[in-house]
């Protein structure tokens, strides 16, 4: 897990380098952990059977930057 | 000022992230992932567990009217772990996409230790509560899978022009050009898309029982999408795809259609700007005779025989979701064994033969092989896992894929196809007295348990006397799915397989890639269209 703390760090390091960039005249940083558990519950009478059943539990992290660059003078 | 739509950018380095995760990495992390899969093996009541960790290098570009739209270029490494674990055995899963900075032996190491526990704990608490529930419910049963050969095997990608040599300046001039070109066809050509990917996946597997399959495939797949409109008309829509699992050489002819991806679209092009000037399909209340042409007959076949012979699917694991079989009702009440398709029908699954469901080993390691679904129209099989083989006591097939490796593999189709036979389509068409030629498929409505469908097609034309004579828009075929596999009454000799690109299945949902196809087929249907 990516705690909170970590997740304001990388935000606040993302935008610093950001600002620092040539052009750069606006930008967001988003950062997100997320954990994720599917279940279903399925019983057949008739059919050897799990009852619950996991399809899939997943972790993800992903870091994203929306930018607004200043066009060039043609 | 100029606006960046979501440029997605690396903050810590300017460096490309395709430039740094490559494939070759797996080549470094082989060890790592053998001692961690062994070390899940050692765990208390763990009766199996694999890892599977893949990296995919891709690049694309998209365009519309001539003009970019975007391009990228992206590589991502991500890992799944299955356990099978506990007293009454049950299924724990963990699945993950793995950063850059973790993306060395030490890390990996950690990262797929912490996913076995996880997978671990949430197996012996599944089997824990199964059991608890037992004598309350007598179906649940400890997972057992069927036997398979243990192997161990490297499968190199094939291709002619490596996609990771393709610069992305070719591949949005290939987009800007073709759809600039068919745009400038003629102004009721409302609007032009072209989407272009081309990339190299590598997977690496390895279980408890000593598999280690190492396994790269190559994908490259342009996109059409086409709009036309007369002045005050109604429009018309064509999407389609040219693909395969090779290199750039695709879109340059080597591929079904055995033309370039540019030749591809402006004839799509054209077609559906001669629809826009064609009548509407009347709908019928009685069925007429239709020959089914092969490019349709791939989604035919996907859709009433491929999902509908899924082991998942026929032991009632997707009713809640993708539906039901009507194949099979249960172990007493089903069709296996019985004639549910005309004598002269044969289909099967093989991910052996060229198309987009190839490949040597599933996502469980079972080597794949052809699967007889309908042998001379009787029902003898369908595609499984290791878990559903051995609840129907049927040998493994290896039909378990996932999109990614940090999803779990869930029964998919392989190339699932009509099998050839041997009447030339011009005969067929020619023995037509009064009747339909249904040419290219286009969007399925299909029922929960594949038991009737409607499938509608790009174009429809009248045959009369045996010669086809009037093209007709919008229309399509709906019929039951066994009269129709009953009333088929020629197979033809012109057998293709198609890549279909989407098919959606699982919770959460997995695209997959499968190959679907057949010869042309005739039979009865009823037509859908305008009333």
């Amino acid at each position: 897990m990516i705690g909170l703390e970590t997740l304001r760090d990388c935000v606040r390091n993302g935008i610093d380098f950001v600002k620092k960039q040539k052009d750069v005249i606006d930008a967001e940083i988003f950062a997100s952990w997320n954990e994720h558990i599917t279940v279903r519950l399925n019983y057949t009478s008739d059919i050897p059977c799990n009852g619950v059943h996991e399809p899939n539990q997943r972790s993800s992290a992903a870091l994203a930057c929306l930018s607004f660059l200043r066009q060039e003078k043609r | 000022m100029r606006y960046t739509a979501l440029c997605i950018i690396l903050l810590l380095r300017r460096i490309p992230i395709a430039s740094r995760i490559k494939v070759e990495l797996i080549d470094t992390l082989k060890e790592t992932v053998t001692k961690v899969v062994q070390h899940a093996g050692s765990l208390k009541n763990c009766k199996y567990a694999d890892i599977r960790l893949g990296i995919h290098e891709t690049k694309y570009a998209n365009a519309e009217d001539g003009k970019a739209k975007g391009m990228g270029e992206d590589a991502s490494i991500s890992f799944g772990i299955r356990v099978l674990a506990g007293e009454m055995s049950a299924w724990g899963y963990y699945g993950q996409s793995i950063g850059e900075g973790e993306s060395n032996p030490k890390s990996i190491h950690k990262v797929l230790t912490l996913g076995i526990k996880k997978a671990y704990a949430r197996a012996v608490a599944n089997a824990n509560k199964k059991a608890e529930f037992k004598s309350l419910a007598p179906s649940l049963t400890a997972v057992s899978l069927a036997r398979i050969d243990i192997c161990n095997d490297i499968i190199n990608a094939v291709y002619d022009e490596d996609p990771r040599n393709v610069s992305l300046k070719d591949i949005l001039t290939i987009c800007t050009k073709i759809s600039g070109d068919m745009r400038s066809i003629c102004k009721d050509v409302q609007y032009a898309h072209i989407n272009v990917h081309t990339g190299i996946n590598r997977e690496l597997f390895c279980s408890t029982e000593g598999s280690c399959i190492d396994q790269s495939y190559t994908l490259t797949q342009g996109m059409v999408s086409v709009v036309a409109q007369k002045p005050g008309g109604i429009p018309e829509v064509c999407y389609d795809y040219v693909g395969d699992l090779r290199g750039w050489e695709v879109l340059k002819g080597k591929n079904v259609y055995k033309q370039s991806f540019g030749d591809f679209a402006l004839l799509r092009t054209r077609e559906t700007l001669e629809l826009t000037e064609a009548e509407f399909l009347p709908a019928t209340t009685e069925p007429v005779v239709v020959v089914t042409n092969p490019h349709f007959n791939a989604l035919l076949a996907h859709e009433i025989v491929g999902h509908p012979t899924e082991a998942d699917r026929v032991l009632k694991l997707e009713t809640a979701y993708a539906g039901r079989s009507w194949l099979f009702r249960d172990f007493q009440d089903n069709e296996l064994g019985k004639q549910i398709a005309s004598p002269l029908l044969t289909a099967y699954s093989d991910p052996s033969i060229h198309g987009y469901g190839h490949f040597k080993y599933d996502m469980e390691g079972t080597p794949g092989k052809r699967v007889n679904l309908i042998e001379n129209g009787i029902l003898r099989g369908f595609m499984n896992g290791r878990e559903y083989a051995a609840i129907l006591g049927h040998p493994p097939n290896g039909s378990m894929r996932a999109t990614k490796p940090h999803y779990v593999p869930i029964v998919r189709m392989t190339n699932t196809i009509f099998a050839n036979g041997n009447k030339n389509p011009e005969e067929i068409i020619a023995e037509v007295k009064e009747g339909y030629y249904i040419v290219n498929h286009r969007i399925p409505s299909i029922s929960e348990s594949r038991e009737n469908f409607r499938i509608s097609a790009q174009k429809v034309f009248r045959i009369e006397n045996g010669k086809i004579t009037k093209l007709y828009r919008q229309g399509g075929i709906t019929a039951d799915s066994k009269d129709f596999l009953m009333n088929i009454d020629a197979v033809g000799n012109d057998f293709e397989v198609f890549p279909i690109p989407n098919c959606g299945k699982g919770q959460p949902m997995q695209v997959m890639r499968v190959g679907n196809g057949g010869p042309t087929l005739r039979s009865m249907a009823r037509l859908t269209g305008h009333q």
